[in-house]
């Protein structure tokens, strides 16, 4: 579990800290304040010697294609956008400090030096069905460097661009731990939410998600994944009905059972959920916080959530104070000129907060 | 100027760059009707409800949003109750916590973003608070020796009087008005208050010096 977390150099964040991470953690603040890049830099430094998934963050935001130009006034690198200002011969460093692992380092940058490149092209063989290009220059490819430190040892990875493509090089290890990013405007594909739902499956983990679900929909019999228009898709039944695409009951419960789902498959590592309160009904908020927290604890996940909601920031308060140990922390982001800081709120801060009906968001 | 208040569901969010943090309700409205008897329009009053200390409220106030973006001028304003200078000092105590720069006396100010200062009513090292200012801005009004002669009565016969006599001869004389009002802070944006007597010189200066 993350204690720490600090960014540099990732999207509009210049330099970032959020100090006493706990198990839940809730980030507020306006639009354009880098919330949800808070957790796309979360997401990134999860992934560990994964080059490929500051592509993967432009995807989830609706971008989900990519000019490559290798040569000409255009020429810019396809991950640019992930750099400060876009700015892609800054650098980016991702540094979380954990409960178990330690300080764990991510840093990335842009390799543009013929000597780097031509040293990598020498060092990184390329696979057999692909040429050596002719000349690694700067005008042959685009490199970035993923640099992952842990207290035992230092790795680095590759996403390169050239002639033949993009590709990642090393191959990437499995990360040290699991983690989710669920964005605000995007589903997770029905198969691989197929594919999870199995693994709770196999583990037995059902009746975790209903207690969850039935917050929602309180008649909720049970979940069995069944073909509807040709795709496995996870479907709910409702007291004695027919079986219903999940996705057809409401989104505000589909978004839960995707959040359920997750959770119960990141054993010891980190679900990130934007923008938690969309589709769901404020009265529910208390009971949902309560639940999350409990399903936290089961499956030992830490969980960032961001929210434009204040009723959601108050019920995650007050369930989270009534439920013993200090598991809670809300953090709101602001711009100050023309930074974005980090402002915590303890529970103490959170509750003189609310009680004077100051704004936290 | 009950803007605050109007929408009870809505959070607080600083708006103007001068604040001016009081004790209640009462206060807040009080001082939303002098900043409007002064025509000052850029300081934004502000009352933190609950049952927390001071302390905790003015460390709340200064990490809430827009704080630290916007605010260049801070005015603190409390009742002295029985020692003007153990109320200062608990609010100096308060602003020291919370990072803010700390006044060595009332109504002076220091610092820079935000500049601040403090006021301890009703002034002059006396204990008490608003509305004993407030009573002495009313001796001239002849229908206050009206509600005056009512405790005066009690006293004479003996009778209990009320815990809180500066707020119950405010009321008694507030509730001689054509429309009852009984609290302070409504009698002062109903006009029925002379916030034109020199009583609020002080106030004034001070209103004026946040705002400025």
């Amino acid at each position: 579990m993350h204690t720490r977390f600090e960014v540099n150099g990732f999207r509009g964040l210049q330099h970032l800290a959020l100090e006493g991470l706990k198990r839940i953690n809730l980030i507020t603040g306006r639009n354009n304040t880098g919330k949800t890049s808070l957790l796309e830099a979360i997401f990134l430094h999860s992934g560990a010697y994964r080059p490929d998934l500051a592509m993967t963050l432009n995807a989830n935001r609706g971008l989900v294609s990519t000019r490559i130009e290798l040569a000409g006034p255009l020429r810019e690198s396809p991950w640019s956008s992930v750099f400060n200002d876009f700015n892609d011969r800054g650098k980016i460093e991702l540094i979380a400090d954990t409960e178990s692992l330690g300080r764990r380092s991510l840093r990335l940058r842009v390799l543009r030096d013929p000597k780097d490149l031509s040293r990598l092209a020498h060092t990184r063989p390329l696979q057999s069905t692909q040429q050596l290009p002719a000349q690694w220059s700067a005008e042959g490819a685009i490199v970035l460097e993923l640099t992952y430190e842990d207290p035992k040892k230092q790795r680095r990875h590759y996403l390169i661009a050239d002639q033949h493509g993009i590709r990642t090089d090393p191959p990437p290890t499995p990360p040290p731990y699991p983690g989710f990013y669920l964005g605000a405007r995007t589903r997770v594909p029905f198969q691989e939410m197929a594919d999870r739902f199995t693994q709770t499956q196999l583990e037995s983990q059902q009746p975790v998600l209903l207690e969850i679900l039935r917050i929602i929909e309180p008649e909720l019999k049970s979940l069995l994944l069944l073909t509807f228009g040709g795709q496995t898709v996870l479907h709910g039944i409702v007291a004695e009905n027919r079986p219903i695409p999940a996705p057809l009951m409401g989104e505000g419960f589909y978004r839960l059972v995707e959040l359920a789902v997750h959770i119960a498959n990141a054993k010891d590592g980190i679900v990130l959920f934007d923008e938690i309160e969309n589709g769901l009904h404020y009265a529910i908020l208390p009971k949902l916080w309560k639940s999350l927290l409990q399903a936290a604890r089961r499956f030992n996940v830490q969980l960032f959530c961001t929210t434009h909601s204040r009723e959601s920031a108050v019920a995650a308060h007050q369930a989270f104070t009534e439920n013993g140990p200090d598991e809670f922390r809300l953090y709101r982001l602001e711009r100050v000129d023309e930074e974005i800081r980090a402002v915590m709120y303890d529970e103490r801060t959170l509750s003189v907060a609310i009680d004077a009906n100051l704004e936290i968001r | 100027m009950d803007a605050q208040r109007v929408e009870t569901s809505r959070p607080i969010l600083i708006e103007k760059n001068r604040l001016l943090l009081v004790e209640g309700k009462d206060e807040f409205n009080f001082f939303s009707a002098l900043c409007r008897e002064l025509s000052v329009s850029n300081l934004q009053p502000i009352w933190l409800e609950g049952k927390s200390n001071l302390d905790d409220k003015v460390n709340t106030l200064v990490i809430s949003p827009e704080f630290a973006r916007r605010v260049v001028s801070l005015g603190v304003v409390r009742d002295a109750d029985e020692s003007e200078a153990s109320t200062f000092q608990s609010v100096t105590g308060a602003l020291k916590k919370a990072g803010l720069s700390v006044p060595p006396y009332p109504q002076t100010f220091v610092g820079d973003k935000p500049k601040v200062g403090v006021l301890i009513l009703p002034g002059n090292g006396r204990p008490g608070e608003l509305e004993d200012l407030c009573i002495e801005a009313l001796g001239p009004d002849p229908a206050f020796s009206c509600t005056e002669a009512l405790f005066s009565c009690l006293s004479r016969l003996a009778l209990p009087l009320p815990k809180e006599l500066s707020k119950a001869r405010v009321q008694a004389y507030l509730a001689t008005k054509p429309e009852v009002h009984i609290s302070l802070g409504l009698g002062a944006l109903k006009g029925y208050l002379p916030l034109n007597s020199p009583v609020f010189e002080a106030t004034k200066r001070f209103i004026q010096s946040v705002g400025a």
